[in-house]
Parts: C-alpha cells; structure tokens; sequence
C-alpha cells in the first residue's frame, strides 16, 4: 500500500531522514515512534507531500505520490494533527464537510454524511453539528479531528500525535475508540506518536526510528522480548516484559475454570475430591451463574487438597475482560494475591481463568525465542 | 445563601456606588446662574430651583435605587433599576431646563452653567444603568436601545430650544456655522488618517511578521512614536515640513507648511499605526500554525485556503486595530488646533484662552459622543462581518 524507497530528506546541511525503506500493508496500523526529531513525523509528512524526500520515492498503490497533483493527493488521505487544526469560524460540520466540499459534494450528501460520521464517533449529530470549536472540549475536538479525516472515506489516514494534546484518562479512552473504529473500517493508517504504551496498544507493526534510521521494526511483542540493540532497549523501558503483556489479549489465553454453586461450597470444603490442584481456584457462583465468591487450596494442609475459608469476591474487582490485555489481567491477579484471574462476561458470569503460570511461561517463551 | 436571597445582608454595590454618587451629587450645585459669559456664577442646588416636581422626583429615584441595591437581583431589578436610571437622568435635565429658563427670563445675557451636582448626577445615573445592563442576560439590540434613550432626552430638548438657557448652548448658538464645519472636518481628518495608517500600517505588519529582521525595528519605531507626547510630535513635525515647503514649491502649491493640516495629518496618522500594524501582524500568527497545516493538509489550494481559512480569520482581528485607531485618532485630532489646524478642538482652546468653560465643554462634549457613536458603530460592524465561530458580542 504505502513503500518508502531509499528515501533521503535533507535540510540544507541537516539530514532529517537517511536513506529509510519500510513497507506499510493494506489495512495496517503502523506506528513510527522515537524520540523528538528522530524523523517519525517528517516521514509522515513525505506520504502527503507536505514535504518532498531530497532523493528516493514514497510509493501509494506502486505509484510515487510525486507522480500525483499534492492537493488531489491530500484529498485522497486523510489527515489528523496533534493540534487538530480545527477552523475556528466554521462549526462541527462545516469541519467535517471541508474535504467533501473541496472535492464538490453535493450539500445534502455532505449533510448526510457529516451525521454519519459523528454517529460513527459517538457524538450526537443533532447536539454537535452546529458547535464551534471554541465551545468543544479537547478530547471532543480530537475526535472532530479524527470524523473531519474519515470525511471522504479515504484509504489512508496519516494521524501525527492525534492523541498528544489529550489528558491521560481522555487519551486511553481516545485510543480504544480509534482501534475499534478501526476493526471496522479497516483503514491504512500511519501514525506517530513517541508514547510507547500508544503504540503497543495500537499498532500492528511497530517502527523505531532514532536520528532519521529505522532501528528496528517488526510486531510490538516482538520488539518488546527481542529489542535490537541498547538504544531499543532503553526506549521500550526495562519493564518491558510487563509492557509485552499488553500486547496479549486474555481470550487468547484462557483456560477452563472450575465452578461450583454457592450452596456447595460447605460440602466441597469438608469433602475435597482430591484433584491434586489442578484448578488454582474454585470459583463460587450463584444461582445466576454470576462470579460471587471463591474457594482457594490450603497448601499447607498436606492431606489430598483441602480449602480454605468461603471468600466473598466482587466481580467488577477481580474479574478481566475477555478483550482485556494479559498486563491487565496480570495486575488484577497480584492486586489479589492468587494465583489466577477469572474472565468474566458482560453479566458476571465466568467464561474461564488466566493463570499466573501461564503468563510466566509465556514471558519465558518470548524472551528465550 | 437564604437570607442573602430575601434581600438583607449583601447590598448590590454598583448600584450603591451609583446611589452615593447621586447622594453626594445632592449636596453640590445643580448649576451656576451667570449674569453673563465671564461672571463668577451664582450655585443654585436642586433644592434651591424652585422645581418641586424634580425635587421629588429626584429624591424617590435615589430611595428607590437604593432599595433595588438590597433586593435579590432578578431580571426585573435590574429593568428597575435601568429604568431608575433613565429617569434620574431626565429628571436632572429637565429640572435644570426649567429652572434655567426661569432664572434668564427677561434678562439679556444671563445664562446657567450645569455644575459638579449635575455632572455627578449624570455620572450617577450612568453608573445605574450600566452597573445593570452589565452582565445581564439582555440582548445586544436592547443594550443599544438603552444607550440610546439619554441622547434623545438631551437632543430633542436642545432641538426644540428647551436647552437655550443652559451656557454650551450659547456658545454654540454664538459658533453655529463654524461649529457644522470644524465637525465635517475633525471627521474627514481623523478618517484620512486611519486610512492612510491602514493603507502603510496593515502592509507593514505583514513584512514585520514575515520578516524575522523587520520584526523589532517596526515595533521599536511605531512603539516609539506613540511614546512621543502628541504636542511634542506636532512640534517635531514643524521645521522639516517647514524646510521642505520652502525648498519645493509643489509641496507648498498643494498646501504642505510647517504648520496647519499637513503636520497635523502626519502625526495623526504616525499615531494611529501602532494597532493596526499589531493587529495585522497578530492575524497573520494567528492564521499561520495549525489551522494552515490541516487546511493544507486536507488538500486546499492556495486560493481556497484565502477563501477558506486566512480571510474569515484575519479580517475581524485587522478591522479591531482599525477601530481602536479611528476612535484615538478622534481623540487626538482635538490637539491639532496648537498647530494651527482648525477642528473641534480649537473650541477647547478657545474657551481655555478665554477664561471660558462653557466653551470648552461645548467644544469636549461632541469629540466624546463622537468617539462612543464611532465606537459603537464599528463594533457593529466588525460583529456583522465576522463569522458567527469568531463572533463575540460588540464590546
């Protein structure tokens, strides 16, 4: 889709970018991430001809986007900015509208389709559209950003630091939005950032750029368990193995879990089976089959498996998601002392367990690969 | 909170700082009586004018007032006391109307000059009405309609010959002619000048933003000029036009002299640069950066993005710089008698070399109305053409 080809950018003595070659696929997020002036956003900048390379080519579907007129090219891609960009004297949808406009919609197809993108990024279309800039909030603005580049529904979409300017709480939420949105549309998206955590949680591949060169690039796993050399290392952060877990997804790594009814838990503690610990935990659940409580093996009682005390659990507390990250799980697992964590559905029920074993094992994996 | 909502404990103060003034007002003189333009005056309080109607006209409204200034403020106090204001006003007017007209009857060059009780007054009931039209929820048009209303009450009077007694009548009456002419020129001056500062000033502030070197030697000059007192910049302006009159008979055919409107047109204009050169140069920052890179970005053309982006954003902020310049260059022009250009201030020199108040209050008067209602209306203005995003209530 896009291909980068032995591109050089210089600024008078000043080498921004020194001879980069990658591959972008179709429907792909890739992530340029490095430190500031590392050429993550000026390689960004070359796809749209904001900027032209000072040799080699930027191709979009095998042709160089020199080969195309800058302003029809920029129309084709969509565009998001740190800073959003939004013009101020125009509302909501005008915003939304300008590149529809620009390529000379008809107005009600721009109106329709204006509704429909503030539907998609859940924002009441009869409540923002005629909101202007001044009244909007950051993460409101951003997502305006995000609706006004989807506008003419192009194939690729260039987001340079689009979620920089939002505070923490409002960036996680920004960014689950834009990947499931992203499920959905299933764009080409380029996007830098220098915030590591983004780029695990976002990309499918994962480009390091340090002084204009690619370092490394690759999965974001894998480049968590095998950084390339020192400079990777230090940028992924020794707590890398624990940032690595937030690649994973719990349902991918889901074991059966052991149940049982709340009214047997007197009789399963005075009779243990004796299934030799099999099941880290026993959970408890009511009649619902929602996640009420646990019984946990007393290792210290040598005779076949006995357990300890009924404990009263609250599922919104120790309970992951399915679509939670194994990182997340993991931190629910310590935040309560066992040695798994039970996945949970939307009622409470319980669908299975993630075992602290299991997880160390795949830490093992990884890094001994 | 309760209390405070039944009215007690916590008094409006706007409206008491209006109610003290009209308090303090009372005790001064309503007007001066005169036996003739340059004789000592005579006070005369508003217990003293033989109106009882305004007495106690007067003296409900300020008891009124001061009741609203403990009442909860709701939408309809604050019309009360918009209404209170209005009427003090009128009040005081009138009964200095009447009252001067009694005092001149059957005389011949008597006449009364409004005194510190009716400035105060004045000022007393302004203080009411804007303290009230300030921050409520009222519409812009019937703000305008309120700011309207004390005109009227003093115009129509002055127009139908109720005001003949009052002194700046006088004077007026003495100087009509040349009153119409000097205010047809202070207008057409002070607008040459802020054209001519628009037509260097708006380019120049765009070389200094493009320009990174331009940049501090522009703000040093026009900062610099509008240090220079306007006497001294006047004076400055005298010898070299002087010289150049004297060396280019052309210059002197088309009436440039060391003295008169040229030097005067110069220094107005020098001093009406400053905010429109900062304003065009604050447009240009402000329409460059983020907005320009997305518009950029989403694919407009240089013309689209003139259209799209730079105009819409640029034209209100450089209209703004215009308007505080036209509104100084009003105020400025009043100085430009000292060199012997003509205009509404040379009233005021006149009056000060006369040993005449009244006809440096008829001369002030109009420069200020002036200024308010050029003001007023370019701030109209500039709202009606901004886009509705950018568009903030006239201020």
């Amino acid at each position: 889709m896009i291909e980068f080809q032995d591109v050089v950018k210089q600024y008078n003595t000043q080498t921004a970018i020194d001879d980069i070659s990658f591959t972008i696929g179709e429907a792909e997020v890739c992530v340029l991430i490095g430190p500031s002036g590392c050429g993550k956003t000026t390689s960004l900048k070359l796809i749209n001809r904001m900027l032209e390379p000072s040799s080699g080519a930027v191709l979009l579907n095998g042709k160089p986007v020199g080969s195309f007129n800058p302003e029809q090219l920029r129309r084709g891609i969509g565009y998001v900015i740190q800073s959003v960009g939004l013009l101020p004297h125009m509302n909501v949808a005008e915003n939304v509208g300008i590149v529809p406009r620009l390529l000379k919609w008809e107005r009600s197809r721009r109106e329709k389709r204006t509704d429909e993108l503030l539907d998609l990024i859940g924002l009441d279309p009869g409540l923002y559209r005629g909101k202007y800039p001044a009244q909007l909030s950051g993460g409101e603005a951003q997502r305006i950003g995000v609706a006004r580049a989807l506008a003419a529904d192009p194939p690729v979409l260039l987001m340079d630091e689009p979620f920089g300017a939002v505070d923490p709480l409002n960036r996680e939420i920004l960014q689950l939005e834009f990947a499931v949105l992203q499920r959905k549309l299933r764009k080409t998206v380029v996007f830098v950032t220098h915030d590591l955590d983004e780029a695990i949680r976002l990309a499918d591949t994962v480009v390091i750029m340090k002084d204009g060169r690619i370092v490394q690039q690759g999965q974001p796993a894998d480049i968590l368990a095998h950084p390339a050399d020192n400079f990777v290392r230090q940028f992924v952060g020794a707590d890398r193995a624990l940032k690595r877990l937030a690649c994973f997804q719990v349902v991918d790594h889901m074991q059966s879990a052991e149940t049982i009814p709340r009214e047997q838990t007197a009789k399963r503690q005075q009779a243990p089976n004796g299934d030799g610990g099999q099941h880290p935990v026993l959970w408890v659940t009511n009649a619902d089959h929602a996640l009420v409580g646990m019984l946990e093996p007393d290792p210290d009682h040598h005779s076949a498996v006995a357990y300890r005390p009924y404990v009263e659990l609250h599922a919104d507390e120790v309970g992951v998601r399915p679509v939670a990250s194994l990182r997340e799980a993991l931190s629910r697992i310590l935040g309560q002392g066992l040695r798994a964590a039970p996945v949970i559905s939307e009622e409470g029920m319980v669908l299975g367990e993630v075992r602290l074993s299991d997880i160390e094992e795949l830490n093992q994996r990884g890094i001994a690969r | 909170m309760t209390s405070q909502r039944n009215g007690g404990s916590a008094p409006e103060k706007t409206t008491l700082l209006g109610v003290v003034l009209m308090g303090v007002a009372l005790l001064r003189p309503l007007y001066a009586f005169k036996e003739n333009r340059v004789a000592l005056g005579e006070p005369v309080t508003l217990f003293e004018t033989g109106v009882p109607f305004g007495v106690i006209a007067v003296c409900v409204l300020v008891l009124l007032a001061g009741i609203l200034a403990f009442a909860p403020q709701t939408t309809r106090v604050r019309w009360a006391k918009i209404a209170a204001g209005l009427l003090l006003f009128s009040s005081l007017l009138i009964t200095l109307a009447v009252s001067g007209s009694a005092a001149v009857a059957g005389t011949e060059f008597a006449r009364v000059t409004p005194s510190t009780g009716f400035w105060l007054g004045v000022l007393a009931s302004f203080v009411l009405i804007q303290g009230s039209l300030h921050g409520a929820d009222v519409r812009y048009s019937a703000k305008i309609a309120v700011g309207l209303i004390p005109f009227l009450v003093t115009f129509v009077p002055a127009i139908a010959g109720m005001l003949d007694s009052l002194a700046p009548m006088q004077e007026y009456y003495n100087r009509e002619s040349r009153f119409v002419s000097e205010l047809g020129t202070h207008l057409w001056l002070s607008a040459a000048a802020v054209l001519g500062a628009t037509v260097i000033g708006v380019p120049l502030g765009v070389v200094a933003y493009r320009r990174k070197a331009a940049e501090r030697p522009v703000f040093a000059l026009i900062n610099g000029i509008q240090t220079v007192p306007s006497l001294a910049l006047f004076g400055l302006m005298i010898a070299p036009l002087a010289f150049l009159s004297r060396e280019f008979p052309l210059l002197r055919a088309v009436g440039i002299r060391g003295i008169g409107n040229a030097p005067a047109l110069i220094a107005l204009t020098l001093y009406a640069l400053l905010p429109i050169v900062r304003n065009a140069y604050t447009s240009l920052a402000v329409i460059q950066g983020s907005v320009v890179e997305a518009g950029k970005g989403m694919g407009m053309s240089r013309t689209q993005m003139l259209r799209y982006v730079e105009v819409p954003i640029a034209v209100p902020i450089i209209l703004s710089g215009i308007r505080v310049s036209t509104v100084q260059a009003i105020g400025n022009t009043a100085v430009a008698p000292l060199i012997g250009a003509g205009w509404l201030g040379a009233f005021v020199f006149q009056g000060i070399g006369q040993g005449a108040p009244d006809l440096v209050v008829m001369g002030v008067l109009p420069i200020v109305l002036l200024s308010v209602f050029v003001d007023r209306g370019l701030a109209i203005l500039i709202s009606a053409l901004s886009p509705t995003g950018l568009r903030e209530a006239p201020t």
